[in-house]
């Protein structure tokens, strides 16, 4: 029989060969004096090393005993205050970022990454309450922009000067007025605005109006005259509507660009007018009037629903030193991050992995994307954030 | 009446393991106390074996005992208990030993005189003096990385089957074999050049 290799043989002094291999190998040691001197080495090594140990003395371990009765208990551990800590933390610091109904936190985000037109439309506006938290969120912000583009409103219909301020040209919202020989009203008579309207406009100013924002429906009540004021026929009621993006390269040299018509009602006569070129259409006062009744009609500060996350957190490891080492700090970053990838808010419960490379996201974030790095690069467990 | 209240002691006082885990499950620190008084000597020894020095080798003992203590509640009774305080103690010391990357850890299998198979080499050591071999093989020990040294320590020191290292260290039992054979030859080829011997 040839020789086995020396791991066989190793594996053989090991008894974790089977039987009729391990026979063979038994029976080839009795006679190849090779094999049977390295296995004898190899066992002497070994156990004169094995042999070698001598346990300490008792008081030793009665010392290390002492020490570990007097550790904390695992149900005072770390881990528990953590959690706890966290969910007070995340709790306290969701209301504190959040509570604010103007939403000037949320608004800056919103700024920046958000761009969906905010519109101002006449109609019912649901209950706040049924909202998710994004659309209150929105709300918020959509209240702002409201409020910001209705003092640009006043400014230029009583100037007439056509100077877009910088903070409307970062706005985006379609936005429907109705001007009238008595007034500028938010209505919803003439949202819809067709191509041709515009185009009969002759020599129409051009509104520029940018946006930000979420989705957003305002509503306002029409500033119809009273009965009987103004007479009908003679009433001549410009409608605009707003849209598209703001273009410092339009005609007339920074004039509002964007589509104007104008309609007149009564008989169902229609005319077109021109309002931004009107030297002053409206007075001062009924500008003021105009913001005073948008904003009666805007939900007021202290009725915006504030926003009510409750982030609850559950670390599953498979040993307590992983989740002693994560820092609960990861929960805001956590956060945070969320609002700069694709979050989607209506999950109520977003699942990341902590391993040696970070915290991956779950489905509702970018796919694989590190979004935070624990302290200490221990991972395997995982981390559940219900939002509610 | 006498015969129940000496079983009944005799019964509390030499609770099987299975009951004391069970009960240190629930929390109950009298049982894991009595855990800890069975096996402190077995990871002790693991402990010294894995780092070299007495006072490393007790704060991992310590270390590992409060580490279990506290993820006690989350032990599966059905697993084996030793493995998994094996688990824990090797791990804790690779991770001190890591943490302080005091000694070069020398992988030197293949680069060290072709592993000590020949002849020469295990005359050498069956003709060397006891305390100077077990000198030498502690030496290697100590040189061999982490990795290798916790398979080593588990097998030769504490006897472990291959099964139970490879629970013990969450590896595949292909991985304990090839690991232990690499180990072996690096401390045998470093033990035959130690005691002057040729590898």
């Amino acid at each position: 029989m040839i020789c086995p290799d020396r791991n066989t043989l190793m594996t053989w002094c090991d008894k974790e060969i089977a039987s009729p291999e391990a026979d063979t190998i038994s029976e080839h040691i009795k006679h190849c004096e090779s094999c049977k001197a390295f296995t004898v080495a190899q066992k002497q090594m070994e156990s004169v090393w094995r042999d070698s140990w001598k346990d300490p003395g008792e008081a030793s371990f009665k010392k290390m005993r002492s020490n570990i009765k007097h550790a904390t208990p695992w149900w005072r551990t770390q881990r528990t205050w953590f959690i706890a800590a966290a969910l007070c933390a995340a709790y306290i610091g969701v209301k504190v970022f959040y509570i604010d109904g103007t939403g000037a936190s949320l608004s800056s985000i919103a700024l920046e990454e958000t761009s969906v037109p905010v519109q101002i439309t006449s109609g019912d506006l649901s209950d706040p309450r049924d909202e998710s938290p994004l659309e209150e969120m929105e709300e918020a912000v959509a209240v702002e922009v409201a409020e910001e583009e209705i003092e640009f409103l006043q400014d230029e219909l009583v100037s007439g000067q056509s100077e877009i301020p910088e903070v409307v040209e970062e706005l985006s919202v379609d936005l429907a007025l109705s001007v009238s020989d008595s007034g500028v009203s938010v209505g919803d008579a003439e949202m819809e605005v067709m191509e041709e309207d515009a185009d009969l406009i002759s020599g129409s100013p051009e509104v520029v109006l940018n946006a930000v924002g979420g989705h957003h429906n305002v509503e306002s009540q029409d500033m119809a005259e009273p009965p009987g004021t103004v007479d009908e026929s003679l009433e001549q009621e410009s409608v605009f509507r707003t849209a598209g993006s703001i273009s410092s390269e339009s005609a007339g040299s920074g004039m509002v660009e964007g589509a104007l018509s104008g309609g007149v009602g009564g008989g169902g006569s229609t005319a077109y007018g021109s309002v931004g070129m009107s030297p002053a259409p409206v007075t001062e006062d009924q500008c003021d009037d105009l913001v005073e009744d948008v904003h009666s009609d805007l939900p007021a500060q202290s009725e915006t629903p504030m926003i009510t996350y409750s982030v609850l957190i559950t670390l599953e490891s498979k040993e307590i030193i992983q989740i002693q080492r994560f820092q609960w700090n990861s929960l805001f970053a956590m956060i945070d991050a969320l609002q700069e990838e694709n979050w989607n808010p209506s999950a109520e419960m977003l699942v990341f992995t902590v391993s040696s490379e970070g915290i991956i996201a779950g489905d509702n974030a970018a796919d694989g994307a590190v979004i935070a790095v624990p302290e200490t690069g221990y991972g395997d467990c995982v981390v559940t954030v219900h939002f509610f | 009446m006498i015969f129940h209240l000496v079983y009944f002691l005799t019964a509390g006082l030499a609770a099987s393991e299975p009951e004391l885990l069970e009960r240190a499950v629930q929390g109950d620190k009298e049982a894991f106390g009595e855990i800890v008084r069975m096996y402190e000597k077995r990871v002790f020894r693991v402990a010294r074996r894995m780092c070299n020095c007495d006072d490393d080798a007790w704060d991992i003992t310590q270390d590992a005992f409060i580490k279990a203590m506290k993820a006690m509640h989350s032990f599966n009774t059905e697993y084996r208990f030793f493995t998994w305080m094996y688990r824990i103690v090797t791990n804790t010391a690779i991770n001190l030993s890591r943490s302080r990357s005091r000694r070069a850890e020398v992988e030197f299998d293949e680069g060290y005189g072709g592993g000590g198979q020949t002849a020469t080499a295990d005359t050498t050591i069956q003709e060397s003096n006891r305390d100077i071999l077990v000198a030498a093989v502690q030496k290697a020990v100590e040189l061999l990385t982490p990795a290798l040294r916790s398979v080593f320590v588990l097998r030769v020191d504490q006897e472990l089957s291959y099964e139970e290292i490879a629970e013990t260290l969450d590896i595949a039992t292909g991985t304990v074999m090839s690991r232990l054979n690499r180990a072996r030859s690096s401390v045998k080829a470093f033990v035959v050049t130690e005691l002057g011997g040729q590898p």
